[in-house]
């Protein structure tokens, strides 16, 4: 049987035929539970994704087991956001406790992935996207993405910065380039994600 | 592309004579990408061009070279806006 762990700010959603081995309610628990114990996957609330982001960038150089999202529905958008966040899976509650059970074990043990999904394949979404953390080179590079990141357009960033339009968006550019991303909004939203979540545990 | 606004320009100016930096970006698909170009020679100047731009130049694309001819609008030494059509692509 598989060593399930739950992680959300209110304790689990999933049915009693779920079994865990342990529940966790703040950040600095979940991350405790996944370095002491032997766990074959984490499931947390779809909620948590930005803060889970944080926890597995910092387990990163361990051996850490599958992260799975759980939402009421596993949607298509809810999959999409999950895979830019770099998790492993989505389920759905709504989907009943057999079709969970499934499905965690098929990540678990390798069978399914996103890319077995042919239509998230399309999209051309690279895993963990969200989950990046920006190559800043030059000195006022934060300032820059920082105005990006809050929605502002190039105009008022270059009047801000007391810069020329075209210097602007050179230094877009370079950013994006530098960054392997192609949207200036995937800019926008790493720098804005990338905003470090306190713990209040 | 032609234009009757458009006039050539002579061969011996340089491009450091209209502007202070022969890189530019054009931005497309509705402000999303971005793309670096170096201009190679500022060809023509417009007058009055009913959108706006001033010059034409011969260009080059930074990144995954290709050649291209680029309207742009220039003031202030500095490149407002541009539209590029890519005509070859570099080896």
């Amino acid at each position: 049987m598989l060593r399930l762990h739950f992680a959300g700010p209110q304790g689990h959603p999933l049915s009693s035929s779920l079994a865990l081995v342990g529940t966790t309610t703040t950040i600095g628990a979940t991350l405790n539970a996944i370095r002491t114990n032997r766990i074959d996957a984490l499931l947390f609330a779809y909620e948590w994704a930005h803060p889970m982001k944080a926890v597995r960038a910092t387990v990163s150089t361990e051996a850490f087991p599958p992260f799975i999202a759980v939402h009421e529905r596993a949607s298509r958008a809810a999959m999409v956001h999950t895979l830019a966040c770099g998790f492993d899976g989505l389920v759905g509650t709504i989907d009943g406790s057999d079709a969970i059970i499934n499905k965690i074990e098929r990540i678990v043990d390798g069978t399914w992935s996103f890319d077995s999904e042919p239509w998230l394949r399309e999209v051309g979404l690279s895993r963990g996207l969200l989950a990046k953390e920006l190559e800043l080179s030059e000195d006022d590079d934060e300032q820059l993405v920082d105005l990006v990141g809050t929605g502002l357009p190039d105009e008022d960033i270059a009047s801000l910065m007391n810069w020329s339009i075209q210097r602007v968006r050179n230094r877009i550019e370079n950013l994006l380039s530098n960054n392997q991303l192609s949207y200036r909004t995937q800019l926008a939203v790493i720098r804005a994600a990338s905003l470090k979540v306190p713990d209040f545990s | 592309m032609r234009d009757d606004s458009f006039f050539l320009l002579p061969e011996g100016l340089l491009i450091s004579d209209f502007v202070d930096d022969p890189e530019f970006t054009e931005v497309t698909f509705n402000g999303e990408v971005y793309t670096l170009y170096r201009i190679v020679r500022i060809t023509h100047e417009a007058t009055d061009h009913p959108q706006g731009w001033t010059h034409m130049a011969n260009v080059v694309r930074v990144r995954a070279p290709a050649l291209g001819v680029a309207l742009l609008r220039i003031v202030g030494r500095s490149i407002e806006d541009a539209r590029v059509s890519l005509s070859g692509i570099v080896p």
